[in-house]
């Protein structure tokens, strides 16, 4: 029987600074801290937390000591609490964060040949897919790994990915939270073994210690892990924990089935509360049997929040009018309550969001326990 | 010039390996101003002169379309001077997440723990609320984007840009902020603090940094008196100064 737990969640850390009696200023010890933040757009707040760096295993370190590192995208905060323990404590020769936005420059295929790269982060899989448009067939020869964080990705399209690429890179899959770091990486004989698979799976990272709430390993329930500086904290995610010895030697394994829920999503100052949509969508229970619907976001080249929103829709029976029923569809949500005093179709109206497309689909995967209705995606997949 | 410049440059070139590109000549005196554009032909790995034992954080700077890499030293980040700096909870906010990084490094390396700002300006309000910030560091443009969002707490903004904008600096001033500004250049850092008294002068004045050694004129030269691993000599700024009377003992310039 498992021991009883104070788990800390996300409610906790979004109070005000956690761990704030780790930094005095001017103590030599604040080298060593650094913030981690969520970006409070998920709907459970913005967390800002300190952590001590040199507690932290960071993901590079699975292979060996990287020689050049370039970081792409993240938050800032964690990007900067990485750059300083990937500089002063792990000694990497030389490291390069860029934007997501620079992989769109001209000159970025030569400025990331030049600086020899032996691995490169990226986040999200919008900009990885763009990192693979920039290079084409030429990539880096000095390129070994490339370590993909961000949103959920299942072992099949970790793979479709892995296609992509030289046999000479190797894709990780970063299995992360904002607040906690790196949870889990994935590995070749896992990801060989559930290649077809639409969950991830993944190994804990060295030092990182994870359980499930649910005291259930034929089902999945919430993945807690014990984080040096948050405790046994909840990550939010529904996971199953596989108890084997993998051929790489580690014994364990996390089945990942993606975020439990969002209530609600929140993007460019619009926020879509996930049962106002389904409310404006029991009027299509006839015609629609089931729907999903995605909302990605990205910054323009005013640092803007700009929204992209799509729905998905499995229908019930072949409608008479197709086109109709999609408009309709449309003309239903935008009379959705985004804000105070504004609609959806307001917010396209104002251009901060792009108009909202249907797409008709065969069935909705599901994921995580509950049945998730809103998602955030990159986006890479709205573009598809 | 000084003699300790004459010398510091001198050990600086006898350092450089024997291949290179950049930097032929023996002697301040006998090197060549170099440009944006001479820098930017050589490539990165050939560019990265100074042997170091240490780490380098690079840095992408970008002038339009082109942009270059440049290394750095955190040491060498942390000799920066941005004036008065008497802040312990900072928010930093610069467009370009490169700047926003190394300033970010300055502060690591003087023992503050800096908040780096997410780019969506309602999010950083709660983090600038949460973790009460005293004090602002960005550029002219990040600090239009953020200025709305300061909480009460934030008393002091420190603008860190290659362009005075007085309208700005007198906005702040006329809103009771305590304002800093330093002129500098991502890839030459910190050239001179602005004197605020002399912000309504037709020229406003600043006191040079002490490890910029700056050759006035039309377009000043900038030396950086200190290895880093990409080397700044005779550099050529747009930057129209000539030198001004000392103020407190130190050398001042003029920015015409």
């Amino acid at each position: 029987m498992k021991e009883k737990r104070a788990y800390t969640q996300k409610e906790d850390i979004v109070q005000g600074v956690y761990n704030e009696h780790l930094y005095t200023p001017g103590d030599e010890s604040t080298k060593s801290i650094g913030f981690k933040t969520s970006s409070g757009t998920t709907g459970r707040g913005v967390a800002l937390v300190i952590e001590r760096s040199n507690t932290t295993h960071p993901l590079y370190l699975t292979h060996g000591t990287p020689r050049a590192l370039i970081r792409v995208g993240m938050q800032l905060c964690n990007t900067m609490s990485n750059m300083n323990t990937m500089l002063r404590i792990h000694k990497v020769d030389r490291m390069l964060c860029l934007e997501n936005e620079d992989l769109r420059r001209d000159d970025i295929k030569a400025i990331i040949t030049e600086f020899a790269p032996s691995d490169i982060m990226i986040a999200p899989v919008g900009s990885l897919l763009e990192f693979i448009d920039v290079f084409a067939n030429a990539f880096p020869p000095s390129l070994e790994r490339i370590y993909l964080g961000g949103d959920f990705i299942s072992e099949r399209e970790l793979a479709e990915l892995q296609q992509k690429l030289p046999a000479q890179i190797y894709l990780v899959n970063d299995y992360a939270l904002s607040e906690t770091g790196t949870l889990g990486y994935s590995c070749p004989y896992v990801s060989k073994k559930y290649a077809e698979s639409n969950l991830s799976y993944v190994h804990p990272l060295p030092g990182v210690e994870v359980d499930t709430v649910g005291n259930d390993e034929e089902n999945p329930s919430e993945l807690v892990v014990n984080s040096p500086t948050l405790g046994w904290y909840k990550t939010g995610d529904a996971c199953r924990i596989i108890n084997h010895t993998c051929p790489c030697g580690i014994q364990s394994t996390i089945e990942i089935h993606g975020r439990i829920d969002y209530d609600w999503v929140a993007v460019g100052g619009a926020v879509f509360y996930a049962h106002l949509v389904k409310e404006k969508m029991a009027m299509f229970s006839e015609e629609i049997c089931d729907y999903r619907m995605y909302v990605a976001r990205e910054y323009n080249s005013r640092n803007e929040e700009h929204g992209y929103m799509n729905i998905e829709i499995v229908l019930a029976k072949k409608p008479e009018n197709m086109e109709r029923l999609k408009q309709d569809v449309i003309r239903a949500l935008y009379t959705l309550k985004v804000a105070p005093t504004k609609s959806l179709g307001d917010v396209v109206e104002m251009e901060v969001f792009n108009p909202l497309t249907v797409s008709v689909v065969q069935a909705i995967e599901k994921r995580g326990v509950k049945e998730v209705r809103l998602q955030r995606v990159p986006l890479q997949k709205i573009k598809d | 010039m000084t003699r300790t410049v004459q010398q510091v440059v001198q050990n600086i070139l006898a350092n450089l390996p024997s291949e290179r590109p950049l930097y032929k000549e023996q002697t301040y005196e006998q090197l060549k101003p170099t440009s944006w554009g001479a820098i930017i032909a050589v490539p990165f790995l050939k560019r990265a002169l100074v042997p170091t034992q240490e780490t380098m954080m690079t840095i992408l700077v970008k002038h339009g379309h082109q942009s270059a890499l440049f290394g750095q030293t955190i040491k060498n980040i942390a000799r920066e001077s941005y004036g008065n700096t008497a802040f312990k909870r900072p928010a930093v906010a610069f467009v370009d997440r490169s700047e926003s990084l190394q300033k970010g490094m300055w502060f690591y390396e003087h023992r503050i723990l800096p908040l780096l700002l997410t780019p969506h300006a309602p999010i950083a309000k709660i983090q600038m609320e949460k973790y009460q910030c005293d004090s602002f560091v960005g550029s002219n443009e990040s600090l239009y984007m953020y200025k709305t969002s300061f909480p009460e707490s934030v008393k002091h903004v420190y603008i860190i840009d290659s362009h005075l904008n007085l309208k700005l600096l007198c906005d702040l001033v006329a809103n009771n902020y305590k304002v800093s500004f330093v002129l500098a250049l991502p890839e030459a850092g910190a050239l001179g603090n602005l004197i605020i008294e002399s912000l309504t002068d037709s020229a406003p004045v600043f006191t040079t940094h002490d490890s910029a050694y700056l050759e006035h004129g039309r377009e000043t030269l900038v030396t950086k008196l200190y290895a880093n691993p990409t080397p700044i000599l005779k550099y050529k700024t747009n930057f129209h100064t000539e030198p001004a009377p000392e103020h407190s003992g130190s050398p001042c310039f003029k920015l015409l």
